[in-house]
């Protein structure tokens, strides 16, 4: 006859109503810090990804670490909360927010997570292990000796809020967790898995492997920076596979980004954005960052502004999961727009931390911008979408434009900080680097040579210390 | 004693006839959800999955995964087949043998599969494109059996502006809405926005019409960019579209499994007619296009997918845009309750379990083009372009799938009888006479095809309707 079927099996992962989470996030890493912006850094696996998925051209951060990840893990904007800087030792995420794991755990996922969390380090209340994740591992704090585990004179490396003591580099340690939880996971159940790579945050510190693959680039920062990058991007690609083998793959919605701009003193490059790290330039807050989901995300460029504290909404709308957020979110659930091109409904977009922020309404930009180490805060307009390097400033040209700008940034209430700035004493072994002290070394923030680790532990572990009530 | 007997034996004779009326309701129709997803004027060669340079990663899924329909046939421009999927009737049996523009509808006297899907407790939808009557409200998707519906009522609508020929024809449940937005993306936003907001104690009847790829050639930057390797601008564009159309499609079904429904849910994607040419579409290696019955204009891409109950694999015998009502009602246990003949058959039994329907003659075609296929001849009487009289064509379409031998010479007894055949089919005067809008409003018909409409003489189309 005319007819005939083949007969195959079917298939019943698409019976299966249950989508992962993948986000990776990597650390201070800029904008011409990845291939596919054209960087001299090395990174096929990143590209490649980009490049399968959909690219996100405007992607905003926040300019430093905390503020990000708070945004990423409550949907809201950090500046209410009182993040408006990095945590140190005091202070931490507010712990009436509620978080995007707990969400998710609640709605069936199994939730881990591998690398820095750095919302709150004081409390063990503030911890990720209490914070909605089944599974954590990593370190506590802002930064991390990559060797030896140490911040500041203490330990800050755990599992499920006990110090442990692991032999390695901490990017390829995050790899191995990551790597194993995927293999290891409850098949029953869908999986939320965050990899928040600690590299390339400083200290600028890399394996001889990696360093050996820019033997063309003079020793430096950038070359010890470049050999980090690297480290991630095999690891992204580790990742990556393992989600292939395991056949995940066609059924997560996969994230890759930075948490900020990154910092140019030690190793970064934004170029050709202005500014960088701590500052709202767009070389601070505009960030690579990719997406890729089966089908609906793949092989596009994304032009259209989208932030840090989109993801709860766009994450639980891609999966289907309703967020149980009480407090009101300020992100915008950019799935449809993603997805089908369709208009976001966005309104203001603010962005930034305590004396750098950006207010961005139509095509125009406001920024306050206070420099490092300086008390004299200016304010920049710029039309940023026919100037996205910041080249003319509009500031006395649209006063009226500025001043309503700046208006729209002073009505976000604004509480007083969460992190009161105490820093650590410094522990005896501070000064020394891998390489010795390096006196005359170029100095990064803080003061401290950008290549500094720490190697000497002089304090209990921080994960230990944390006040527990 | 009889007393209580009395009362008591209608509630029981009562009880008995409810559960066997729920025994006789088969399962099936209780919680299955359909999802039609049409595409215009997208041709043979412009799905990833027969070869083309075009990717269309999700549609190529379902083709895989669910029943590719090889010899699936439509009517060679969009109302007729429209008119074909909502009625299970032949569009020539109702005049509905042309695209409708200004005037005319289908007939209302004809039941609609959205009627019977209404009657059997779905909740309808409709997103895209109707073009089966905007004259009159009673041509109105509302009036003919869609619970809510969105999307332009003519033959096409610039996507971008949602203009169509100096009106705004872009609406909501029967208000015309001033949206920003590319189509393609909004009426997938519009089907997603519905799934979620669905009647979750009842089935969902969804019918997703996209108004793409059909001209004007319009499509984001950022799904041409990925077409750089084309160099004929319209192929560049048209290939832009369709993928825009494809991640469309992708978007609902992620909406489908995170709403939990794909395992409940048979979904159907299918063209609505064959690609035309000078706008980017390509029929290779069928004759012909969009416009007339040669394959080009009625073999189109389509399939089939329900993996609980469809094995995946493809279906080679003959099956038409006729047959979906028959066919999707009869898949459902749904009572189709024809009040007039159905023109259609039903291909379940066959999609199911690769029995051989027994089909009639297969009447398909429009004004000017009308072809019929019976055993493995088609014969075809085709105007072309210019010419004042149809010419008779005749081939073994089975073994001359592209339409090379013409055989009426060689044949004629054959073709004189397949002639016959041809005249034998009811033909009803045209519903929509060719009342050709006013030149001077730019659209799809004039210059290089890429242009749409951005001026506006009058209200939107939908506030121009009678409404008595």
């Amino acid at each position: 006859m005319l007819f005939r079927i083949f007969p195959a099996l079917l298939l019943p992962a698409l019976l299966c109503a249950n989508t992962h989470i993948v986000f990776m996030m990597a650390d201070d890493l800029g904008w011409n810090d990845v291939g596919y912006h054209g960087s001299e850094i090395a990174t096929p696996n990143i590209d490649a990804f980009a490049r399968k998925g959909v690219e996100l051209d405007r992607y905003y951060a926040y300019p430093v670490c905390s503020p990000t990840r708070a945004a990423l893990m409550t949907g809201r904007t950090p500046i209410r909360m009182g993040i408006d800087s990095p945590i140190g030792p005091n202070g931490g995420l507010p712990l009436d927010e509620h978080l995007l794991p707990e969400t998710l755990r609640a709605a069936g996922y199994q939730t881990f997570m591998t690398g820095k969390w750095h919302l709150g380090l004081e409390r063990a209340a503030s911890h990720p292990y209490n914070r909605g994740f089944d599974h954590s591992h990593g370190h506590l704090g802002p930064a991390i000796d990559y060797f030896t585990h140490i911040w500041n004179g203490g330990l800050d490396w755990h599992r499920n809020g006990k110090a442990i003591r692991e032999e390695g580099y901490s990017t390829e340690l995050i790899v191995r967790e990551a790597v194993s939880l995927i293999e290891n996971r409850d098949k029953s159940k869908p999986m939320f898995l965050y990899v928040a790579f600690n590299a390339p945050h400083t200290p600028l510190q890399a394996t001889e492997k990696y360093l050996d693959r820019y033997d063309g680039l003079a020793d430096g920062n950038r070359k010890q920076f470049a050999a980090m990058v690297s480290t991630v991007d095999d690891g992204v690609g580790a990742v990556l596979s393992a989600l292939r083998a395991e056949g995940l793959e066609n059924d997560a919605v996969i994230v890759w980004v930075s948490d900020n701009g990154g910092n140019e003193r030690a190793g970064a490059d934004n170029g050709p954005l202005r500014g960088g790290k701590s500052t709202a330039f767009e070389g601070g807050i505009r960030v690579p960052g990719a997406i890729y989901r089966r089908g609906v995300l793949e092989g596009r460029k994304f032009t259209r502004q989208i932030t840090a504290h989109d993801w709860f909404q766009t994450l639980t709308a891609a999966v289907g999961v309703k967020p149980k957020n009480e407090k009101p979110l300020d992100g915008v659930d950019m799935w449809a727009a993603l997805t089908t091109g369709a208009e976001p409904d966005r309104g203001d977009t603010i962005i930034g931390v305590d004396g750098n922020y950006a207010v961005f309404r139509g095509g125009w930009k406001f920024v306050e911008y206070t420099p490092r180490n300086g008390t004299e805060m200016t304010t920049h307009l710029f039309r940023i979408e026919d100037d996205p390097n910041e080249e003319h400033d509009f500031i006395d040209e649209k006063p009226d434009m500025a001043k309503q700008l700046l208006a729209a940034l002073r009505a976000v209430p604004r509480p007083p900080s969460v992190s009161q700035d105490v820093a650590p004493p410094p522990g005896p072994g501070a000064a020394a680097g891998k390489k010795g002290a390096r006196k005359k070394a170029r100095r990064g923030p803080g003061g401290r040579d950008p290549r500094e680790g720490w190697p000497q532990e002089t304090r209990a572990p921080w994960v230990e210390a944390a006040i527990r009530d | 004693m009889a007393f209580p007997m009395k009362t008591k034996l209608p509630l029981a004779l009562f009880l008995s006839l409810a559960a066997a009326l729920a025994l006789a309701l088969p399962r099936a129709a209780a919680a299955i959800n359909v999802v039609f997803f049409m595409a215009d004027d997208l041709g043979w060669n412009d799905v990833g999955y027969h070869g083309s340079e075009i990717r269309t990663p999700n549609i190529d899924r379902l083709a895989s995964e669910g029943v590719e329909l090889d010899r699936y046939y439509a009517f060679p421009v969009c109302s007729p087949t429209r008119a074909a999927l909502m009625t299970g009737r032949s569009p020539i049996r109702l005049g509905v043998d042309r695209p409708i523009e200004t005037r005319g509808g289908v007939p209302l006297d004809e039941r609609f599969l959205a009627q019977i899907f209404q009657a059997a407790g779905y909740e309808t939808m409709l997103v895209g494109k109707w073009h089966l009557g905007l004259e009159h409200i009673d041509y109105f998707p509302s009036a003919r059996g869609f619970d809510r519906w969105y999307g332009h009522l003519g033959p096409a609508v610039d996507y971008n502006t949602h203009i169509w020929s100096g009106g705004l024809d872009w609406n909501r449940n029967g208000k015309a809405i001033d949206e920003q937005g590319y189509a393609t993306g909004l009426i997938a936003a519009e089907a997603v926005r519905n799934l979620r907001g669905r009647d979750k104690s009842s089935p969902t009847f969804l019918y997703a019409a996209f108004n793409a790829p059909h001209a004007p050639l319009q499509a984001p930057r950022e799904y041409i960019d990925r077409y750089r390797g084309i160099a004929d601008r319209n192929r560049r564009v048209y290939a832009a579209m369709v993928e825009a159309m494809d991640t469309a499609v992708g978007a609902v079904l992620a909406a489908l499994e995170t709403e939990g429904m794909a395992g409940d849910t048979l979904v159907i994607w299918a063209s609505d007619n064959g690609g035309a040419a000078r706008f980017g579409a390509d029929n290779a290696p069928l004759r012909g296009g969009k416009g007339g019955a040669f394959e080009g204009g009625i073999r189109v891409p389509a399939l089939i997918h329900w993996p609980a109950q469809l094995e995946p694999g493809k279906l080679e015998q003959q099956m038409t845009a006729v047959d979906w009502l028959p066919t999707l009602t009869a898949a459902l246990g749904i009572d189709a309750d024809p009040p007039k003949k159905l023109d259609g058959w039903n291909m379940w039994p066959a999609l199911k379990r690769g029995a051989a329907v027994e089909r009639g003659p297969t009447l398909l075609g429009m004004e000017g083009s009308l072809s019929v296929f019976r055993g493995g001849w088609k014969y075809l009487e085709h105007r072309g372009r210019g010419e004042s009289e149809a010419q008779p064509y005749l081939f073994r379409i089975l073994d001359d799938p592209t339409e090379q031998n013409n055989l009426v010479e060689e044949h004629p007894d054959a073709a004189r009888e397949m002639a016959a055949l041809l005249r034998s089919f009811p033909r009803a005067p045209t519903v929509a006479p060719d009342v050709r809008i006013p030149p001077a409003r730019g659209g799809p018909g004039r210059g290089a095809g890429a242009q749409g409409w951005s001026e506006i003489d009058g209200p939107p189309w939908i506030e121009r309707a009678k409404r008595d």
